[in-house]
């Protein structure tokens, strides 16, 4: 490491460093549809970076069957300007909070720390907190089906970490933010996914006529919390 | 706190605390399955019990096909493995997106 600043914790963790920048939260807030079961979210400020944003949401407790179905981040590279949540009934109604982090910093805090890279770009700031990952879990467990109606089906699984979430703890949709590959057809199965409050886990189910794999991988539940939200 | 760096806001707010930011990037690059169908990426000191994997898509979704959908992704002791299709499909049906594969070590 050439320019930055490398931090090891008591665990032997290696922290900060410019070699390995870090997963930072850029603007958090609320998100609220009304009429419709589509909620769209817009940056204080575009995000600049190439690559999309990470989006961690909180689905509220007041609607716990609410399960999401989709994550689009508008805008483009570079010019990221928010994100629009879908759920996948017209009667549930997306609600909850969010953050945006990214891999890079911004300037925003007057005190704290700030480092920059080789190439001046800003790597850390005190006002773009580095993301506190609390947990993750990449296994997890086929529930069953259900019959959604006369057509599909619902198949379901459950991340096998069982834990409360905390009143200022998120998960990131973005592993969730599209279709399942479908046995042997082309088109995709949406998915929908949620915080089941009342089991503690994450969950994510496959609607479709078509069938489902019971095994559909490993995908990455990743828990992080943003202090104070 | 014996190792590590606290920083603080401007009215007071403890923000980082590097003991309760125990997570480490093992791995952060990007794949294009379009390109490479079975991605294996070996990672050592990678332990499921403590280290995860996200695939974060990188490319908007051009459709509701197969061709855009979320892949096929694994982790094992030392190995993260991303692949195009189900192992059970036996067709041609798979995706090729393009992805961040992120890999961390989360908690000791």
């Amino acid at each position: 490491m050439n320019f930055g600043l490398s931090v090891v914790n008591d665990g032997n963790y290696v922290q900060i460093d410019s070699e390995q920048p870090r997963l930072c939260a850029l603007y958090n807030g609320t998100y609220q549809a009304s009429g419709s079961s589509t909620a769209y979210v817009t940056f204080p400020s575009a995000i600049t970076t190439p690559e999309p944003p990470c989006i961690f949401i909180r689905n509220t407790p007041d609607r716990p069957d609410d399960l999401y179905t989709g994550m689009t981040i508008s805008g483009g590279p570079g010019n990221w300007t928010g994100f629009v949540l879908t759920t996948i009934n017209i009667d549930y109604r997306p609600y909850g909070k969010w953050f945006a982090a990214v891999f890079a910093s911004i300037t925003k805090a007057d005190y704290g720390l700030r480092m920059w890279d080789a190439n001046s770009s800003v790597i850390f700031d005190s006002g773009a907190t580095p993301v506190l990952f609390t947990k993750a879990s990449s296994s997890w467990s086929f529930q069953g089906k259900v019959q959604i109606n006369p057509i599909a089906n619902g198949y379901y699984w459950r991340n096998s970490l069982t834990a409360a979430l905390l009143a200022d703890e998120y998960f990131m949709i973005n592993p969730f933010s599209r279709g399942l590959l479908t046995p042997t057809h082309i088109n995709w199965t949406p998915i929908g996914v949620r915080f089941n409050y009342s089991q503690s886990c994450l969950q994510v189910f496959g609607v479709t006529a078509l069938g489902a794999w019971s095994n559909m991988g490993m995908p990455g539940a990743v828990f992080a919390r943003l202090p104070g939200t | 706190m014996t190792y590590g760096v606290r920083t603080w806001s401007a009215n007071g707010v403890l923000e980082m605390d590097t003991d309760s930011y125990t997570y480490q990037v093992l791995h952060n690059a990007l794949y294009n399955l379009a390109v490479t169908p079975v991605v294996t990426v070996s990672i050592p000191g990678f332990d499921p019990a403590n280290c995860t994997a996200v695939v974060l898509p990188t490319v908007a979704a051009a459709n509701q096909y197969c061709s855009s959908a979320l892949p096929y992704m694994t982790v094992s002791p030392g190995v993260v493995q991303v692949r195009n299709k189900n192992p059970a499909e036996t067709d041609w049906f798979s995706t090729s997106i393009q992805f961040r594969l992120l890999v961390m070590r989360f908690k000791n």
